[in-house]
């Protein structure tokens, strides 16, 4: 049998709970992948918040911090299908608790395991490669386009940096943001035409830039292209660190050109 | 002639650019309600530029004016380069500018001696000062300490910064007399002992008042300049081996020579000896991480790594009754010896062998390198080759897929 969520992490936490009590369930699908299937059933579960919270208190209290971390960022994720090997994940942490984490050589718990790392990993480079820019009305303003949904996670994280201050961190590609008020968090969407702008260029809304952040812009620039050594140029290596796919949204324009040795006869 | 604030950040920054340092972790700080900026003990890098080194922190020199003539420093008194100096507000400024704009995780401030090592000392003390008490600033800060500088000075240092180092750069008191005739050995570990001792005190009284601020908490380190001098990797190794000991210094940094200026007392080498490097730093993961001594990996009759493989490959193939290791029996620190495992693949080893049997299959699963690995482990008493191979074919198997090797090789040129 297949159950249906609707796509939200409550109705994924419902689901998986429905799922480790009732033996026939095969399959998890989101509504948005869902297709209708010749042979089986398939059975919407309904999203109730208090049953998800339930579940994950459950789970936290049954196995460990590290395993709920693992389904949120399996979640997060947004590859289709990840819930295929999140389920028997889950079903044998009901079994063996804590030590499900144990089980290097489970292949549904190296898949889980590779995911959170993949997730964590993305979220640990944006730390430092996401850019604010200073607005006007004095605002911080990040835009990102991460493979994964971190943005809330990025913001936790800069709650802890930048307290005082009010920014807003915007994932252009799902065109959503956080912003911060030195209170609270709001997640919040922009206005159309700076959707489309920001899309094409993280500097397209240049316009409202405070005075001074061209200027520290210029300087940070010139800083990147100092600090290299020239004799130790390693393109290779800079690319390796930091994916051409995060180029866009900074700030700094990294320069070296990747030589590609000629294939060996 | 009164240089910009753009002109002083290129000519300052290139200046500091030869410094390899570049760690913002080991500190936790953070801001209460209306500071700025936070350490993560992991430490974060913020980008990385041409030559693929990483950018953590702003680094940068207060000031490239040096009263010292050093034959390997290119900002010693003798080069005509153009010279500027920072103020402590523009160094401030400067970085409250970046650390908000996420470019950076906080400042690495080094200098040239200008006047006096105390003058010098006091200005970059008043720069740390003015971030940390002025603007909150709780990000990270490095700083040198400058030898010669009043022992006063430099354990002021320490209750500012995260980080205090001295960089050592020529590993014999003959190099040093040699090359940097005004600085004398006893110049630098004066101060490091000095910063070992503050550090090591600041820890018990840690321990009986929780109130007492922190000196230094990401620790101490220092760099050792490579090929300058003729030094053998077994001096530089157990030079660092005693620093990590003595001193409990955090981390040594090697940095492959460049020449920078024309003196008959250096060599001129092509370029950079970047393998050399490269092989000395995963030596000193081996000491500092993995649990070998130096004298396992280089010694008085072999005192060169060996360029062609990594110093774990080679020390195993020097001890061929050591293997092959049974996975399923052999404690952490033996696995941490086998090549092709390291700490992560040991660890999730002991976890997985202790919930379910393992199997030969699975070795590669767990992120064990079998390419390298394969030679050395048996698992249920299982080999992964047909038949055992003589040391010497399993090192030319070894050299063969070496990365550094394979993937490196144009950078590293002729090996």
């Amino acid at each position: 049998m297949e159950l249906v969520y609707d796509g939200s992490f409550d109705g994924l936490l419902c689901a998986l709970a429905h799922a480790c009590s009732c033996a026939e369930v095969e399959r998890l699908t989101s509504v948005a992948n869902a297709q209708p299937t010749l042979f089986g059933t398939s059975q919407p579960v309904p999203t109730n918040p208090s049953c998800a919270a339930a579940f994950a208190r459950r789970l936290r209290a049954n196995t460990s911090r590290a395993v709920l971390r693992n389904v949120l960022y399996n979640f997060l994720s947004e590859l289709p299908g990840f819930e295929q090997m999140l389920l028997p994940y889950v079903r044998l942490a009901h079994i063996h608790g804590a030590t499900v984490d144990c089980y290097h050589t489970h292949a549904a718990v190296r898949a889980v395991h590779a995911l959170t790392r993949k997730v964590g990993c993305e979220l640990h480079r944006l730390t430092g490669l996401l850019r604010f820019r200073e607005l006007k009305d004095g605002t911080w303003w990040a835009p990102i386009a991460p493979d994964h949904n971190v943005a809330c996670g990025l913001a936790v994280h800069f709650r802890r940096r930048m307290p005082a201050s009010t920014w807003v961190i915007y994932d252009v590609r799902r065109s959503y943001g956080v912003r911060w008020d030195t209170r609270s968090f709001i997640l919040v969407t922009v206005p159309d035409e700076w959707r489309s702008a920001v899309a094409r260029d993280a500097d397209a809304v240049a316009a409202w830039y405070a005075e001074s952040e061209k200027y520290y812009q210029r300087l940070w620039q010139g800083y990147f292209t100092s600090i290299s050594i020239t004799v130790r140029t390693n393109p290779a290596l800079q690319r390796r660190f930091m994916p051409q796919r995060y180029w866009p949204y900074l700030v700094e324009r990294p320069t070296a050109t990747l030589h590609r040795q000629p294939a060996k006869p | 002639m009164l240089a910009g604030v753009e002109q002083k950040l290129d000519i300052l920054a290139a200046a500091a650019k030869y410094d390899a340092a570049c760690a913002s972790s080991g500190s936790t700080r953070r801001a209460g309600r209306h500071g700025l900026g936070a350490a993560a003990p992991r430490g974060i890098c913020h980008s990385w530029s041409d030559d693929g080194r990483c950018i953590s922190l702003l680094k940068i020199l207060f000031t490239n004016r040096c009263i010292y003539d050093c034959a390997y420093c290119a900002n010693r008194r003798s080069n005509n380069i153009p010279r500027a100096s920072f103020t402590v507000s523009e160094v401030v400024d400067l970085t409250m500018a970046f650390y908000l704009r996420n470019y950076i995780e906080g400042l690495f401030l080094s200098s040239g001696v200008e006047r006096s090592p105390d003058y010098t000392m006091e200005q970059l003390i008043a720069v740390c000062r003015r971030l940390r008490e002025e603007r909150q600033f709780h990000g990270y800060i490095h700083v040198k300490a400058i030898p010669g500088a009043s022992p006063e000075l430099i354990r002021q240092a320490g209750l500012y910064a995260d980080r205090v180092s001295v960089n050592i750069e020529l590993p014999t008191e003959e190099s040093l007399r040699l090359l940097a005739p005004q600085k004398s050995r006893e110049n630098v570990l004066t101060p490091m002992r000095l910063i070992a001792e503050s550090i090591a005190a600041n820890r018990d009284e840690r321990r009986r008042f929780k109130s007492v601020p922190r000196y230094a908490p990401a620790g101490q380190s220092t760099q050792l300049i490579v090929s300058a001098s003729p030094e053998s990797d077994h001096q530089i190794l157990r030079l660092a081996a005693s620093l990590y000991s003595h001193c409990r210094l955090k981390r040594v940094y090697y940095s492959a020579y460049v020449p920078v200026n024309d003196d008959t007392r250096l060599p001129a080498p092509p370029g950079p000896d970047l393998l050399r490097e490269h092989r000395l730093y995963q030596a000193d993961w081996l000491v500092r991480v993995y649990g070998f001594a130096c004298h396992e990996l280089v010694d008085e009759r072999t005192p060169y790594l060996e360029r062609t493989l990594d110093p774990k490959c080679a020390w195993a193939l020097r001890h061929p009754e050591l293997f092959p290791i049974e996975i399923t029996r052999a404690d952490y620190e033996t696995l941490l010896r086998v090549p092709g495992i390291g700490i992560r693949s040991a660890k999730r080893i002991l976890a997985a062998r202790r919930v379910a049997p393992l199997r030969l299959e699975d070795l590669a699963n767990l992120g064990v390198v079998m390419k390298r690995a394969q030679y050395f482990v048996t698992c249920q008493g299982k080999y992964a080759l047909p038949a055992s191979l003589r040391p010497d074919a399993i090192r030319a198997a070894l050299e063969a897929s070496d990365p550094a090797r394979v993937t490196q090789l144009d950078l590293f040129g002729e090996l």
